[in-house]
């Protein structure tokens, strides 16, 4: 299987010369080097927020954030060889911070925020097939540390070892992690395949 | 998966859900026998499978946070200057910092006003965008996102050259390669009115200002008008000698500015083609916008020189200005509402902001890879949207350089981009033959 993420244990990420020179060059305040790194996994590391979090302009922050967050905290970096896994960390927490604030916001109704888009709206969203909005909102609905082994190995096609470095986890738990979420998107799918699309809430237990 | 799933035997669930390249050859066979007499697993597994494929086929994002970061680091850099001792040089975090800070932790805290700053951005900017229900924008697939795909029209069968919203924001024309003009409703993406001509290529359409005429550009060395209420075409200006590449209506919808191949601009009455005034250039003209307050005619030449006129006392042939710092063709202008800047696109690869009284550059915009086709300054003045080869189409503001959002749903060169007037869509149309409204940031 061809990974969307290269495999950052390989000679061409993470710990490779090329790589440990460039984080170590950012550690310095190199600010080209770390532009490199933003630039390298920049795309990754937004697709994986979005699906952790369901919503573009949310993971567009969220990413920002995370690669702020890493040149705040790079001096601190005690391993540089494990800068992918550090960085992905840093996004799951975030995405992790941001999913356990939308639980407890309430939900302001669409109808009462709504602008004037609503005139526009009606033929983009025909374009949207009903079955990847079920995969969308089923995957959202899975709980989030399940859903981050599932964006990894299933989205991004990692191997488990590699699932297991970048989230900070043991090899075990990923496997244990992806069964039980699994089954959870299987149920929830099918739940939501019968009932029909939710309108308003959103949640699933969280871990 | 019609039937309420039955969970898969707990000492065979992890396996099923690995895939089997993952598993040693040993458990592969036994989870296969198992497959073989247990339908609950054998079922959950192709469940498994069935999510994964849909899973796999999810979208990327569209948006592309590049930009904010740089300004983040650099707001960092700078108040790290103003609040550590002794103070930085530079923007880049000096080596030493490495090893004569405390750990992060300590190092957070004594950034404390900085860190405090940036959390309170982001949680607004969560605050903002979780008001919305997050479930609702998922069904609605984020229908007030920028950069959310609103309506493409399809009607072309040619690669488009142009576009331009109706005044009143409810109708779009385009013009395509085959000489085709199409006047679409931009709410439902229906075809209104389609004008077919002999004419050629058509390169530029442009609606007047006060919304009653259509002009285009063609290939035939004419340019036509049309009363966009009849349909009725009103008057064929035939003075150019080449193809006609570019137009621009006055602010006040009496005058309609050609230029073209044979290296001339034409400035004339609308519908009569009276007081016809020559402005001779030494290159085809590909561009022209008059200034907001109708006093200034801009014109970018295959050359690489935008040339500006005082319409009303420049003498044709020397013009008030001449800007040439671009190093290739230029390829659209747009004034800045209030007039005192000229956004330039070229072939160059960049887009240049600069004052239109004295020619100094303000910004020079260099975001795209290859060719910029188009540019377009939003009316409320805060963003500049650029789109070209590299089809994507990049909205940014031109005062510090942030990037809004680029938006990538074309899979062709972009050769086209308006604002609605209203600010909240633009329109995009290019070489894959559609035209995309989308919503703006």
């Amino acid at each position: 299987m061809a990974y969307r993420i290269e495999d950052t244990s390989s000679s061409e990420t993470n710990g490779s010369p090329d790589e440990l020179a460039l984080v170590q060059r950012a550690q310095r305040g190199d600010e080209a080097a770390f532009n490199t790194l933003f630039e390298r996994y920049e795309h990754r590391i937004a697709r994986y927020l979005k699906h952790m979090v369901g919503n573009d302009g949310v993971s567009c922050d969220l990413t920002q954030d995370t690669f702020f967050r890493a040149w705040q905290g790079l001096p601190g970096l005690r391993d540089p060889q494990r800068f992918a896994s550090w960085l992905y960390r840093i996004a799951t927490n975030l995405a992790h911070n941001y999913l356990e604030q939308a639980r407890r916001m309430q939900y302001v109704p669409w109808e009462d925020c709504h602008e004037d888009s609503r005139e526009l709206s009606t033929l983009g969203m025909e374009q949207h097939i009903e079955e990847r909005e079920l995969t969308q909102i089923a995957l959202a609905h899975v709980s989030p540390t399940y859903r981050a082994c599932l964006i990894l190995y299933v989205i991004e096609g990692l191997p488990q070892r590699k699932v297991a470095e970048l989230l900070g986890m043991k090899e075990s738990c990923v496997s244990k992690y992806l069964s039980r979420g699994k089954e959870e998107m299987r149920q929830i799918y099918q739940r939501l395949e019968s009932e029909g699309l939710p309108t308003r809430q959103r949640g699933g237990k969280r871990k | 998966m019609k039937q309420p799933p039955r969970p898969p035997c707990p000492s065979w669930a992890e396996k099923l859900a690995l895939r089997p390249e993952d598993l040693s050859p040993a458990d592969r066979e036994a989870l296969q026998a198992h497959l073989e007499h247990c339908p609950v697993c054998a079922a959950a597994r192709a469940d498994y499978e069935l999510l994964d494929a849909r899973l796999r086929a999810l979208p990327d994002p569209v948006l592309k946070p590049v930009p904010r970061l740089a300004a983040l680091m650099s707001k960092f850099a700078s108040e790290e200057e103003e609040h550590s001792a002794p103070p930085f040089a530079g923007r880049t975090r000096p080596a030493s910092s490495l090893y004569a800070r405390p750990r992060p932790a300590r190092w957070s805290r004594s950034r404390q006003p900085v860190w405090t700053a940036v959390v309170a951005l982001v949680a607004a900017c969560l605050m903002l965008v979780m008001g919305l229900p997050l479930m609702h924008l998922l069904t609605e697939s984020g229908a007030s996102s920028p950069g959310t795909l609103l309506v493409t029209y399809r009607g072309h069968s040619s690669a488009i050259s142009s576009l331009t919203w109706s005044p009143d924001g409810g109708s779009l024309a385009s013009s395509d390669l085959k000489g085709t003009i199409e006047v679409w409703s931009a709410l439902t993406g229906t075809l209104r009115y389609r004008y077919e001509t002999s004419a050629g290529i058509a390169y530029a359409v442009a609606w007047s200002p006060n919304g009653r005429y259509l002009a285009a550009a063609f290939e035939n060395h004419t340019v036509e008008v049309w009363n966009t209420e009849t349909g009725q075409r009103l008057y064929r200006f035939t003075r150019h000698t080449d193809i006609v590449y570019a137009l621009a209506w006055s602010p006040d919808s009496r005058r309609l500015a050609s230029g073209g191949g044979d290296n001339r601009i034409w400035v004339w009455d609308a519908t009569t083609g009276a007081n016809a005034v020559v402005y001779n250039g030494i290159f085809p003209v590909t561009t022209l916008a008059w200034s907001p307050d109708g006093n200034y005619l801009a014109a970018g030449d295959a050359g690489d020189i935008v040339r500006i006129w005082n319409v009303h006392t420049s003498n044709p042939e020397t013009p008030l200005l001449s800007y040439t710092a671009h190093s290739d063709a230029i390829t659209s202008l747009s004034w800045s509402p209030d007039g005192r800047y000229i956004a330039s696109a070229s072939k160059d690869g960049t887009v240049r902001v600069w004052n239109a009284k004295n020619g100094s550059t303000l910004r020079v915009y260099t975001g795209h890879h290859g060719s910029v086709d188009a540019v377009a300054w939003s009316h409320d003045e805060r963003f500049i949207a650029s789109a070209g080869a590299d089809a994507t189409v990049q909205v940014w503001n031109p005062f510090n350089g942030e990037v809004a959002l680029i938006y990538r749903q074309h899979s062709d060169e972009v050769t086209a981009v308006a604002w609605s007037p209203n600010d909240h869509y633009l329109a995009s149309a290019g070489w894959d033959h559609t035209v995309q409204v989308w919503r703006a940031p």
